[in-house]
């Protein structure tokens, strides 16, 4: 029987705490982590299948190029659809909050976490290893979100560089947003109670935002989907610069005003959030579950 | 319940352990009579623990959750290469305490060293040596069996092809190599082995085996019990914890009995049996109910009777202080009617009944 080669770079960790250090062990735990969530069907159809529906549906709606003279923002042949087509990008990635406080809560509940702690890995590397494996999974769930939304499904854009730039944006944004699962899962004692505490957040978020319907009121820009919304549309449809201003939420319709954030303010709010988030996911899901 | 592990399996389970040589047919592992088994925990009393031996020390070791002492003061030693058994009811304190030295835990004071590593400074180090198969049946369930066992061996620094080869080897061994599909479709015994599979992958120093035959049928049971055993002659220290007597004295080479978090008797088997010399233990069986309780209250009245424990309707075991002589008067006074009267040797039940005033499955 051949002898087992043992990479003893990894054994001999400095004689921290169980927080100490990154290593490659995050990937090998990222690449477990992405497997299951390939091979989870109901979850894909949740995160995945769902906004695809949604889309179907908003397509079938407000795919009617408006005649209607309040519809300011159908200047350049714009329907509904393209422009509520940010908002669907921002539930789709915002379902991230969901899917993974479900998939820490049930770590914590079905002792896989525990089982995890008893391997030579740290917190550290588990909570990496989430990061990055949600973060691929993000990536693959844009682009079938783009693929069908704006190749299938037609919704305008403006540039590729801006698809592109736009495409960057959501994924910091739902970096954040498995911050928000984390701080849910942390107080969460289950995968279910998870769930429920995480369509509590998201689906009010949506509307109070505005990511789905025009909302006036000044509610919108505590909220971090508005900041997402609002750069995503302006950067990928109206092709705005870092400098030009944000209006807004009520942006899609005649009512739209200037505030006084520039989208790369807006950008730096985002990336503001994430960080706090992150920070704060860790922070509590490590204090709840530490015993 | 299905019988989880076969004859072969245990055999070629020695031979994968061993990792040496093909099978050698002495050790073909017929299940032994338990009387034989016994013989085999011959242990010398005076055999002292040489520190260069000791692989695990815990000292004084406590655990509070919240107002609750789950563990309290506990500190014992283990000898590299030793089956070591926390036996005791539910409740004991025993998970508590293998949870802590699994790094799980962190104890609320006091302190372990395991290979020369301190369980609060040094967790990653503990990690690397040490395989944890957990009461529970916890594996990852959309994953296949050889996914999850690569990924415990990957996350313990095995590199990619070693990995491989030694999950497809082991599973294998264990009758689930040939699985390729999610094991959330596995028999209750099959998901038990993977996750007996997932704390050996790694070949650890030391394993932590908590309750490891709960839950199996009588066969099954004896079946890990051998594979426990093969384990051992690896030269493995195993730490086992069990609310089995017969589980904890037929495999261990010593045994800490724990009842409210305490460490309340502590020894080989034989030592602890041997404990309490001047208690002898008989069982009673009467004819009636009638009977058996008349004679139950009446032995109450006497101090040298120190437990009567209820066994059936019609059967009781006591236990009294001194031979059967010191006996004839109780017999004598209480007028008893027996069917069938057996004297015999005490088991870790007696003892704990006799330290608790409890039993063990109370």
């Amino acid at each position: 029987m051949s002898e087992v080669k043992v990479d003893t770079a990894d054994l001999s960790l400095p004689k921290k705490s169980n927080f100490s250090r990154v290593n490659r062990k995050a990937w090998v735990i990222a690449k477990k982590n992405f497997k299951e969530k390939m091979k989870n069907w109901q979850s894909m159809i949740w995160t995945i299948g769902f906004p695809i529906m949604m889309l179907i549906v908003y397509n079938f709606i407000f795919s009617q190029e408006g005649e209607e003279p309040e519809d300011a923002y159908l200047a350049n042949n714009l329907s509904t659809f393209d422009i509520e087509f940010p908002g669907i990008v921002v539930y789709s990635v915002g379902m991230v909050l969901i899917s993974s406080a479900i998939m820490f809560a049930a770590a914590k509940k079905s002792g896989t976490l525990e089982r995890m702690d008893t391997m030579p890995a740290g917190r550290a590397n588990i909570f990496m290893g989430a990061i990055i494996s949600e973060t691929f999974f993000m990536i693959f769930q844009i682009s079938v979100i783009f693929s069908f939304g704006y190749g299938i499904l037609g919704a305008y854009f403006k540039s590729w560089g801006a698809l592109l730039i736009g495409f960057f944006i959501a994924l910091i944004f739902g970096i954040g947003c498995i911050g928000i699962g984390l701080l849910i899962s942390g107080l969460a004692n289950s995968a279910e109670s998870a769930n429920g505490f995480g369509m509590l957040v998201h689906w009010p978020l949506l509307f109070l935002s505005g990511s789905f319907f025009p909302f006036e009121s000044n509610v919108v820009y505590a909220t971090p989907y508005y900041w997402i919304k609002q750069v995503y549309l302006q950067i990928t449809i109206f092709g705005d610069g870092l400098s030009d201003k944000l209006y807004s939420s009520s942006l899609i319709g005649y009512t739209a005003e200037e505030i006084s954030i520039t989208i790369l303010g807006g950008i730096a709010i985002i990336v503001g959030f994430m960080v706090v988030f992150i920070s704060l996911g860790i922070f509590t899901f490590q204090k709840k579950s530490e015993i | 319940m299905s019988v989880c592990f076969s004859k072969t399996m245990i055999k070629n389970g020695l031979h994968y352990v061993h990792n040496l040589k093909p099978l050698n047919k002495n050790m073909d592992l017929v299940l032994e009579d338990l009387s034989v088994i016994s013989n085999h925990q011959a242990y010398n009393i005076n055999e002292s623990k040489s520190e260069r031996d000791i692989i695990i020390d815990v000292q004084s070791l406590e655990k509070k959750f919240g107002d609750l002492k789950a563990v309290d003061n506990v500190s014992f030693q283990i000898k590299k290469g030793e089956l070591f058994s926390l036996l005791g009811p539910n409740g004991a304190g025993k998970s508590t305490t293998i949870r802590m030295l699994t790094t799980v835990l962190n104890p609320t004071s006091g302190d372990a060293i395991i290979d020369d590593n301190s369980l609060k400074k040094q967790k990653n180090q503990i990690k690397s040596i040490i395989g944890v198969c957990p009461q529970d049946i916890v594996i990852f369930d959309v994953l296949s069996a050889e996914e999850n066992v690569r990924f415990v061996a990957e996350m313990h620094g095995i590199d990619k092809k070693s990995a491989r080869e030694e999950s497809k080897k082991l599973l294998q061994l264990m009758n689930i190599g040939g699985r390729k599909d999610a094991c959330k479709n596995f028999s209750g015994g099959m998901k038990r082995r993977l996750n007996l599979v997932m704390g050996l992958v790694h070949k650890p120093k030391i394993l932590f085996l908590d309750e490891p035959s709960a839950g199996l049928d009588p066969q099954a049971r004896r079946l890990v019990w051998d594979f426990i055993r093969n384990l051992k002659k690896t030269g493995m220290t195993i730490i086992l914890t069990t609310h089995d007597m017969v589980e904890a004295d037929l495999l261990s080479d010593h045994i800490a009995i724990m009842d409210k978090g305490k460490i309340i008797a502590m020894g080989t088997p034989n030592e602890l049996k041997k404990k309490d010399m001047n208690v002898s233990n008989l069982e009673l069986e009467f004819h009636n109910a009638q009977e058996l309780n008349d004679t139950q209250k009446c032995l109450k009245n006497y101090d040298n009777i120190k437990n009567i424990q209820k066994i059936s309707d019609i059967k009781i075991s006591v236990s009294f202080i001194g031979g059967i002589p010191t006996l004839k008067n109780e017999i004598l006074e209480c007028a008893i009617k027996v069917k069938n009267l057996l004297f015999r040797d005490p088991t870790l039940e007696d003892i704990f009944l006799n330290l608790t005033g409890r039993s063990l499955r109370d």
